[in-house]
């Protein structure tokens, strides 16, 4: 029952096991002898579970008329262009590496289990049965992973290159084209088998070529700069244009449940709509230590920031700068929020305010009580 | 059944009902005493009872039918499968109920929503386990600086009052049952419950949204004031600190706050030794970042979130049973040394988070990066105590 | 399919199955404990599920009694603040995923494939799957309490409430992950009864020939199979945020913790249907049975439960009426609200008729179904005014709604589920459960309900807001008829409702140990589980039926006069039974006992306490899932021959007489 070749992979198993707990044990950072260890075990598993199932490739009559028809095999080839990974992973990157060893992997164990149906019985149907019990439970959980993940990384990167509007009409597009297809499988379940191969095939390699040619022009504009320049970390509130925080400016909001007020630049004044109060005011209160959102509204000619003043950080200190936060500059008739989180509450000589960059005389007073 | 007989049936019933209710409940949802909640009153009140009519012809015709066809050795009846076309005339008398239900329903709900009308606002801000209320600048209410209170919410009468709600920790929910329904109160989001109330008197509420722990504790009270007794209530709001007299029992329990209290409780016009003003720093001590003003603290009759009461019990008895020419008066005379409930506030500084469970044990803080929830126990001596309470009752 | 033929003999004799795919040999037991643990037939499913809802039902109703103690008195001691929020939590949590879902689920499994005409369900070794991850599920979710503290977030676990410095045991954590053991569970078992009903009806049962039990059973697992990912979709939003430091609800990052409502009640109002349909179908098969006359509208009460598992969908945000959602909003789920009380109604009244005319007799089965009726109309009446929303916002999250869901969950669900327990227990147990303990059960459970539920719409319409570990005199009115009396009727209610479910335990005990031999037909009933022995047998019907109408059974037994329409009897059960036993099929397989279910559902737990506490034991879980997958996958249905002592191929596997 527990054949020559189950001990041996159970006895590497079960040792690599160990040596996994001991080194958990003696080394406080695991880091490459992890890696390493839990590959082990695991193609130690892999292993031992193949010999229990197929008694290490043997059948139990000594005597089995093997037919003599072998099959053709892809694997030969297969593990070839995973050597050949492998040896070019060594000299170029480690992901190439990688992938040659779970090529190789992955041909071999085929290889294997290939190799020892075609002598598990002189019934060749039998053979394939068998084949296919053995193998079709990993192989097509990992050939749909592997679909899945070509499918959305190259629809992902379609739509990080396509500008917003334009992704929203494929995405429609798509949808359509996917419900199309799905209901013409379903109304005429009778199809040649080709035709749908050709429809899938179409949809694969549509989605893969605008994968790729998507990933070769680059993400779009706004992307790449956001990704090569955090403007965050540029803020600057000055009046005139930042290099880098002006570069990508946001005019679309969607967070008006969340308003506690607007703040409107209108013929050359600064006032403040606060809902539920008519008048326009000309000092908003914020509670203390809240997140508060508000939004910025420019309605005069020309571009401007929204300044806010958050007073000195350590009251104090009489000679530290006043903290400030601000907009980008906003041309006429663009909005945008400005989030508030003030943790002092106001006072006397530590008042807080909301102005445009350049001009401090058009202001709104925050209090914070 | 003869009709009159049903009718005796629904008028018995419906008189059993109400028997059996408490009387002058203080959160009874049936004693509207506002525009608002009036509106939703004569909404359900009609549904209600169209409700309990539906159920009791229902359970009168099960209880019919049983007594009916009760198995009399009568023969196995007719197999019918149906009529479709009781059926049919059967689904469309509820559907038709239910579309009239519909309409007065929706128009209920955009009056409801109405916010353009708004008198004054009122910012309320949730935390575990307390309400805060800021008093934006309102010059026609004569509020020239803002004003900040907590537990208890005071407004004027008669007037539209619009309370803009936010949270600083988890979801709370703003319920005062007289005034109106409720609001929920979320953090990151500004939202609109509009109060009105008709006659002054003190109305009462509770969180309804589960907060955590000490939920149960977490209660609040409006006040509704005449428009000169809110005028009052305002000018007293807006008065200076007044610093207790020297050498007073007050004033060393000034210097006690000096050195415990104000690291998370602000009192406005409070002055350190070296004459810089004593400002809180709630958000290095508190995970929600505030804890109550305590500036005129004598002037709200609750502490703790209004889980207590400030007042004891003959003096609050004295307030909350006061008809409503007189309670503005009662209430603007605030908590004076004899009305003290000593009792609960004396434990509540020896020992706050027995009487109200909150996060207050260190060895819980890691995880909110030393900072507590609620207020924590503080070893104070009684000798202390005895001075603190002293100050705080300056705090007029 | 269920039925898998034994491999016919084209294999080569020199390999046998055996030894080309491995060395376990199945398990064949059909005595003793492994013939439970290993087993695939629906029939022990069942009975295993039932008994695991039935220990739940007791654990939640213990977390009841000790939130009714608390709450008997103004300031209670009995729980502090911490230990009832856990309580009030797991209460609602375990009585709806523990105990009323897989009730649910016991009785779909056990008289689906019966009422059907079918051997088995569709996937045997999932179905065992499914009871397996159920259990171990809802034990993982108990585990908490003695691991720093069950979840303390309420069963509806907001956000960000729900996060880890609000909750700063691994209670929550526990709670997701076990529901989220306990939704795997309900999604195979959905798919697995979606199949069979739809492919393994026997020859002649259309869909409009379907019993209605199992008709309320296919829409409830539709319900399941679209609600469950949804639910699904938010444990991992709540996980990542709690053990991986996401922020999906953290306002601080931009964040909206209304996301986490929607998602809850997306899933949470067709839960509510999926909780109460169940019992619809029950007491439709029971009200026409002792009333002697089919359903009254069989295809009303039909599309109409089709109708609410459709509504279902549209009517999620009357939980939020409160939360800000803007007036319309509001309004269109006010009317959707308003919308699915009507189909609901319909079925009510067809009840109602299917009495009407009748040749009533009162079984406590009976009673209980009656029951139902005029208690579930109390909790529908009480949803409609929940549906005018500015009602709705004064009574939300007061005692009013904890009256409303008590009353349509115990008033509805649980009758069902006891009008369930005895009408088919003589088919199950082949006992009778005694009739008069059954009466006093009935009772003692309707007054105590009444008692503990019916005082909780005054509290809450006077103000007593749910959820409150204490409340205080202060806010309790005055009079005789104050908020105490009342809570201390409803403390009072509980235990005398206690006392009725006890009855039913005691007749259990009793008819056990001194048992009453059930006759073949004990209620002169109608569809086709009946047609077969008490408890039925393994491959359940001798014969497979061709069905010619809806209820079957009855017509196989009467025949309706031509002139006088009425019904006379043309032949008795043990007729009808003699002769299917006749004509006995020869050849029938049934799928084979398998260790792979329990062990792969073992795996799951593991993986999930390795989430909380170390991630190298979820790696050690992970490996049994893919060892247990793997093994699954290699076994056929049906075990080789040389399992089975008998190893003769192509005869009949597993008949025991």
């Amino acid at each position: 029952m527990f054949s020559t070749g189950f001990k041996y992979f159970f006895g590497v198993t079960v040792l690599s096991v160990v040596a996994l707990v001991m080194s958990v044990a003696l080394f406080k950072n695991l880091a490459l002898i992890g890696v390493a260890i839990t590959f082990l075990i695991a193609a130690g598993a892999l292993l031992t579970g193949l010999a229990i199932i197929t008694s290490d490739g043997t059948t139990r009559d000594a005597n089995v008329q093997t037919s003599d028809m072998t099959t053709q095999s892809l694997w030969p080839l297969v593990t070839g262009i995973g050597t050949v990974f492998l040896a070019l992973g060594l000299v170029t990157s480690s992901i190439v590496f990688f992938g040659g060893v779970v090529v190789l992997l992955a041909a071999l164990s085929e290889w294997m289990i290939q190799a020892w149906s075609e002598r598990a019985s002189s019934d060749a149907s039998h053979n394939a049965e068998a084949r296919k019990r053995l193998l079709n439970p990993i192989e097509f959980p990992v050939l749909a992973a592997l679909g899945l993940g070509v499918v959305i990384f190259a629809f992902s990167r379609i739509m990080l290159t396509v500008d917003k509007s334009t992704g929203a009409v494929l995405f429609i597009v798509v949808g359509t084209l996917v419900l199309v297809a799905g209901t013409l499988f379903a109304i005429k379940p009778n199809m040649k088998r080709s035709v749908g191969a050709a429809i899938c095939a179409l949809g694969a390699i549509g989605i893969i070529a605008g994968g790729v040619a998507s990933a070769v022009s680059g993400e779009r504009e706004e992307l790449a700069l956001a990704a090569e320049e955090g403007h965050f970390t540029h803020k600057e509130c000055g009046p005139e244009e930042s290099e880098y925080f002006d570069k990508l400016k946001e005019e679309t909001l969607s967070l008006r449940s969340a308003v506690s007020a607007t703040i409107i630049y209108q013929d050359g004044e600064l006032i403040a709509k606060i809902q539920g109060l008519n008048k326009p005011q000309k000092s908003i209160t914020v509670p203390r230590s809240n997140a508060t959102n508000i939004i910025f509204r420019n309605a005069t000619e020309g571009e401007f920031r929204l300044v806010v003043d958050l007073g000195k950080p350590k009251t104090e200190d009489k000679d530290s700068d006043h903290d400030v936060d601000c907009t980008q500059l906003i041309e006429t008739g663009g909005e945008q929020s400005l989030t508030l989180k003030i943790p002092k509450s106001s006072s006397a000589d530590n008042h807080y305010k909301l102005f445009i960059a350049g001009a401090e005389d058009k202001q709104i007073i925050v209090v914070v009580p | 059944m003869h009709k009159t007989l049903k009718s005796a049936v629904v008028v018995f019933v419906g008189s059993l009902v109400a028997a059996s209710c408490a009387t002058n409940a203080p959160q009874d949802t049936w004693q509207p005493k506002g525009p608002n909640a009036k509106l939703i009153d004569d909404l359900q009140q009609p549904v209600f009872a169209v409700a309990g009519i539906i159920g009791l012809i229902v359970a009168a015709a099960v209880t019919y039918t049983v007594i009916k066809y009760r198995d009399r050795g009568q023969p196995i009846p007719e197999q019918t499968h149906g009529k479709p076309a009781l059926e049919i005339t059967l689904t469309v008398i509820p559907a038709l109920i239910l579309a009239v239900v519909a309409v007065f329903t929706f128009g209920a709900i955009f009056k409801l929503a109405k916010t353009d009308d708004t008198e004054m606002i009122i910012n309320v801000t949730g935390q575990q386990w307390w309400w805060e209320y800021d008093y934006p600048v309102q010059n026609e209410f004569g509020i020239t600086s803002p004003i900040i209170s907590s537990g208890q919410l005071v407004m004027p009468v008669g007037t539209k009052v619009l309370l803009r709600e936010t949270s600083r920790d988890v979801i709370h929910s703003y319920w005062i049952p007289a005034l109106n329904g409720k609001r929920d109160a979320v953090p990151g989001r500004v939202q609109t419950l509009r109060l009105e109330a008709d006659e002054p008197g003190i109305y009462a509420g509770q969180c309804t949204e589960f907060c955590g722990l000490s939920h149960a504790n977490m209660r609040m009270e409006a006040v509704a004031l005449s428009k000169e007794d809110f005028a009052k209530w305002v000018a007293n709001q807006q008065a200076p600190y007044v610093v207790p007299a020297k050498d007073s029992l007050a004033q060393q329990g000034e210097t006690v706050f000096l050195n415990q209290c104000v690291r998370c409780h602000q009192v406005n016009g409070l002055m350190r030794a070296d004459g810089t003003p004593a400002i809180a720093a709630p958000d290095e001590n508190v995970w929600s970042g505030a804890a109550p003003n305590l500036s005129h603290l004598m002037s709200r009759n609750t502490f703790a979130g209004a889980a207590f009461d400030l007042l004891s019990k003959k003096c609050r008895d004295e307030v909350w049973g006061a008809p409503s020419n007189v309670v503005g008066a009662k209430y603007l005379a605030g908590v004076t040394e004899d009305c003290l409930n000593q009792k609960d506030l004396r434990a509540w500084l020896r020992n706050a988070p027995e009487m109200k469970p909150m996060y207050a044990n260190p060895a819980d803080l890691e995880i909110s990066n030393g900072k507590y929830r609620g207020m924590p126990y503080l070893a104070l001596s009684e000798d202390d105590i005895n001075k603190l309470v002293a100050y705080l009752l300056t705090l007029k | 399919m269920a039925i898998i033929e034994r491999p016919a003999p084209t294999v080569p004799a020199v390999v046998t199955p055996t030894s080309t795919y491995g060395v376990l040999k199945r398990p064949v037991s059909a005595t003793g404990w492994r013939s439970w643990v290993f087993t695939v037939d629906h029939k022990k499913i069942g009975i295993m599920y039932g008994a695991t809802a039935m220990f739940f039902f007791i654990v939640g109703g213990v977390e009841a009694l000790l939130i009714r103690l608390q709450l008997a008195a103004p300031n209670g001691k009995v729980l502090n603040a911490d230990l009832y929020n856990q309580m009030f939590t797991m209460h609602a949590t375990t009585m709806v995923f523990l105990f009323v879902m897989p009730m649910a689920a016991a009785f779909a499994n056990y008289f689906v494939p019966l009422q059907i005409g079918a051997r088995d369900v569709a996937f045997p070794r999932l179905n065992a799957f499914s009871f397996w991850a159920l259990l171990f599920g809802g034990i993982f979710l108990n585990l908490a309490w003695f691991l720093g503290g069950a979840a303390d977030g309420g069963w509806f676990m907001y956000a960000p409430n729900s996060g880890p410095v609000f909750s700063p045991t691994n209670g929550v954590d526990f709670w997701a992950l076990g529901l989220q053991i306990t939704g795997i569970a309900s999604l195979a078992g959905a798919i697995n009864l979606i199949i069979t009903v739809l492919n393994m009806r026997a020859p002649g049962m259309s869909l409009m020939k379907m019993p209605i039990f199992t008709w309320m059973i296919t829409v409830v697992q539709f319900l399941l199979l679209f609600a469950v990912p949804v639910i699904t979709v938010a444990l991992f939003l709540l996980s990542f945020q709690r053990n991986f430091g996401a922020r999906f609800f953290d306002v601080a990052a931009g964040a909206d913790p209304l996301l986490w409502q929607h998602l809850f009640w997306i899933f949470g109002h067709p839960e509510v249907y999926i909780l109460i349909l169940p019992s619809f179908g029950i007491i439709s098969e029971v009200l026409p049975v002792f009333s002697r006359k089919p359903l009254f509208g069989y295809p009303f009460v039909v599309f109409s439960g089709a109708a609410i598992g459709f509504v279902g969908w549209g009517v999620w945000a009357h939980h939020m009426f409160a939360s800000g959602l803007g007036p319309v909003s509001v309004a269109v789920f006010s009317l959707t609200t308003m919308a699915i009380a009507v189909p609901t109604g319909v079925k009510i009244i067809n009840w109602t008729l299917t009495m009407w005319g009748g040749k009533l007799w009162f079984t406590t089965a009976m009673k209980f179904a009656i029951g139902l009726i005029v208690l579930f109309t109390v909790g529908g009446l009480s949803g409609v005014t929940h549906s005018v929303a500015p009602s709705d916002t004064q009574q939300t999250d007061t005692y009013y709604i904890v009256a409303h869901f008590h009353y349509v969950l115990f008033g509805g669900a649980v009758l069902g589920i006891f009008s369930g327990f005895y009408y088919w227990w003589p088919k199950v147990f082949g006992k009778m459960l005694n009739e008069k303990l059954g009466s006093w059960n009935f009772w003692l459970m309707i007054i105590g309900l009444n008692l503990t539920f019916g005082p909780m719409h005054i509290l809450g319409l006077q103000g007593q807001p749910r959820r409150m570990y204490r409340w205080t005199e202060a806010r309790a009115g005055e009079g005789f008829f104050n908020l105490a009396f009342w809570n201390m009727i409803a403390s009072i209610g509980s235990f005398i409702l206690t006392t009725g479910i006890l009855m039913f335990l005691i007749n259990v005990w009793v008819t056990w140990r001194n048992p009453k031999k059930a006759p073949l037909d004990p209620w002169d009933a109608r569809s086709l589980e009946w047609m077969t022995t008490n408890p039925p047998k393994e491959h359940n019907f001798d014969v497979i039926p061709t069905v010619h109408h809806l209820d079957e059974f009855f017509h196989r037994k009467y025949e309706e006069d031509a002139t006088t329409h009425t019904m006379k009897q043309v032949a008795t059960a043990e007729e009808l039974m003699a002769e299917q036993e006749r004509n006995a099929d020869k050849h029938i397989h049934m799928p084979s006992p398998s260790y792979w279910p329990i062990v792969l559902a073992f795996a799951l737990p593991i993986i999930t306490f390795g989430i909380i506490y170390s991630y190298l034991i979820s790696v050690v879980g992970g490996v049994i899932v893919l060892f247990a997958a793997y093994g699954w996958a290699l076994e056929s249905s049906t075990a080789p021959d040389s399992d089975f002592e008998n190893n003769t191929p192509g005869t009949a596997l597993a008949i025991h007489d």
